[in-house]
């Protein structure tokens, strides 16, 4: 039965086909086990690198580096509008072509040789050519399958993808709703952390931590009735999960928070943002990104591997249109130091997680029912392992 | 520094333009923590009944045409969102707090352009 704010914890019930054994803490530190990971995990699935509000004219590039796949790529608005991917790696003897992490180009040329390539990858030209024993048609930059969800921009660097959309389910059609799909700028905040993407992925799928870690900025999550401000709801959609989160009626935000949030609602509202049913969706696409689906404080998040032992996280608040007026940029940074100092109070406490994991102290660490998204995402990670080692025999 | 660095009926706020009008959220976020508590109070107490005054002033001018003071108080305006959170948030966990806003470094904001 609920309280008075009418919480119910999700019971174990719609969980137990998740198991509830204890999960293995070697694939959150192990160098081999992160090896088998590259190729099973992120060459066989869609990586969120950016969004299409980067790219805003033809001839707009930027740089992304994907290090679980030791891939630089360079991701191009087209002559034709078209966004393509291609590996920054000139064809002649492999030298990364870009440096600049974006810009606006119509020919990107390596500084090696001077080999010039188009927007679209084709080579257009390079020295004493007729020396090569090669057709330049041969020696386009090489692609990688790009497509876009809801603005988002998503790259598989495996063999024959399946669609995108068809890999999101039904989420893609969600995501679309939300405000992301309408953004054209955002505001950003990064981080390197020293542990397993695992580890700092799982942090922001639980909230049993949010009243011992986030014990001020989270107060508004609190109730007593929840007094770990618990989902309403998981959803377990093949490789990917979301969370319902609760709201809490009892809520009090601090004035500052308030007034901008009060200054932010009209605004959304006249966007015709404001009419989400997903708006207290929180989306966990694997691998390793987040959404969540308020529209007036709605952001991203990609945890990108860099190592056994190391992360690199990339958060953004996305917005649709420019800053309309001064009270709109007040809320604006308003609602991102709101998220900020909320994801800057996680990072010491993973670390320490990871020193303990990486310790070897520990055979097995334990999952309860309401975090089993983050006993989720291990399944199905250590399926897909298990899978590629079938195949491969390793 | 003059008289003339905010916009007409804000020269009260006027020796709060070197520490708090800072050009990008990287900024504004380092000199939270950069400065006192006191600093931050002070500031604090002297903005927070002008925020109101400051956004409906500056909201009659587009961004795009804003003049050098009406730039300044925005800028303002901005910090005070940082210091806000400071003080009416973390409170006293705030010194602890900005040793870990060092690891996730704001990259970039709409109002930074």
């Amino acid at each position: 039965m609920g309280g008075e704010t009418g919480f119910e914890r999700i019971p174990q019930s719609e969980v137990d086909f998740l198991g509830t054994r204890p999960i293995p803490a070697k694939p959150y530190y192990d160098p081999d086990w992160f090896e088998l990971e590259r190729e099973a995990v992120f060459r066989r699935t869609w990586q969120c690198i950016g969004h299409v509000c980067e790219l805003p004219e033809n001839g707009s590039f930027i740089r992304r580096e994907v290090e679980v796949l030791r891939a630089s790529l360079l991701v191009v608005r087209g002559k034709d509008g078209e966004i393509r991917a291609f590996h920054n790696v000139c064809t002649h003897r492999g030298t990364q072509l870009v440096e600049e992490a974006q810009g606006k180009r119509t020919k990107f040329s390596c500084p090696y040789h001077m080999w010039t390539y188009g927007a679209d990858g084709a080579l257009i030209s390079a020295p004493d050519f007729d020396q090569f024993h090669v057709e330049k048609e041969d020696c386009a930059l090489k692609q990688v399958a790009l497509e876009i969800c809801a603005g988002l921009i998503f790259v598989h660097l495996g063999k024959d993808p399946q669609p995108l959309r068809e890999w999101l389910g039904p989420l893609a059609e969600q995501m679309e709703t939300l405000p992301v799909a309408r953004a054209t700028t955002f505001t950003e905040y990064s981080y390197e952390i020293d542990a397993n993407w695992k580890l700092a992925y799982d942090n922001f799928q639980e909230n049993y931590h949010l009243r011992f870690i986030h014990s001020r900025s989270g107060k508004p999550t609190f109730s007593d009735d929840n007094p770990f401000g618990y989902p309403a709801e998981f959803g377990f959609h093949g490789p990917h999960r979301t969370q319902q989160l609760w709201s809490n009626p009892e809520a009090v935000s601090p004035p500052y928070q308030a007034t901008a949030f009060g200054l932010m609602i009209p605004k959304a509202t006249e966007k015709g943002l404001m009419n989400t049913e997903h708006g207290r969706k929180y989306f966990a696409l694997f691998p390793s990104f987040f959404m969540l689906g308020t529209p007036v404080q709605h952001f991203v998040h990609v945890v990108y591997p860099l190592s056994a032992e190391k992360s690199r996280g990339v958060i953004r608040l996305y917005w649709v249109d420019e800053d309309g007026d001064a009270s709109e940029r007040y809320a604006r940074e308003a609602i991102a130091v709101t998220a900020h100092d909320v994801h800057c109070e996680d990072v010491d406490v993973i670390e320490a997680g990871q020193r303990g994991i990486s310790s070897g102290a520990l055979d097995h660490i334990h999952m309860q029912t309401q975090e089993a998204l983050c006993r989720h995402l291990f399944n199905t990670v250590e399926e897909m392992v298990d899978d590629y080692r079938a195949e491969t025999g390793q | 520094m003059t008289e003339q660095d905010l916009p007409e009926g804000f020269a009260a706020l006027e020796h709060f333009v070197s520490d708090w009008s800072l050009g990008t959220a990287l900024e504004r976020d380092a000199q939270r923590g950069a400065k006192s508590a006191d600093q931050r109070q002070q500031f604090y107490d002297a903005f927070t009944p002008r925020l109101g005054e400051a956004l409906a002033r500056l909201d009659q001018t587009p961004l795009n045409q804003h003049d050098e003071a009406e730039t300044k108080l925005m800028r303002m305006a901005l910090s005070y969102a940082h210091v806000a959170q400071a003080i009416e948030v973390q409170g006293p966990d705030e010194d602890r707090h900005a040793r870990s806003r060092k690891r996730l470094l704001i990259t970039s904001a709409p109002a930074d352009h």
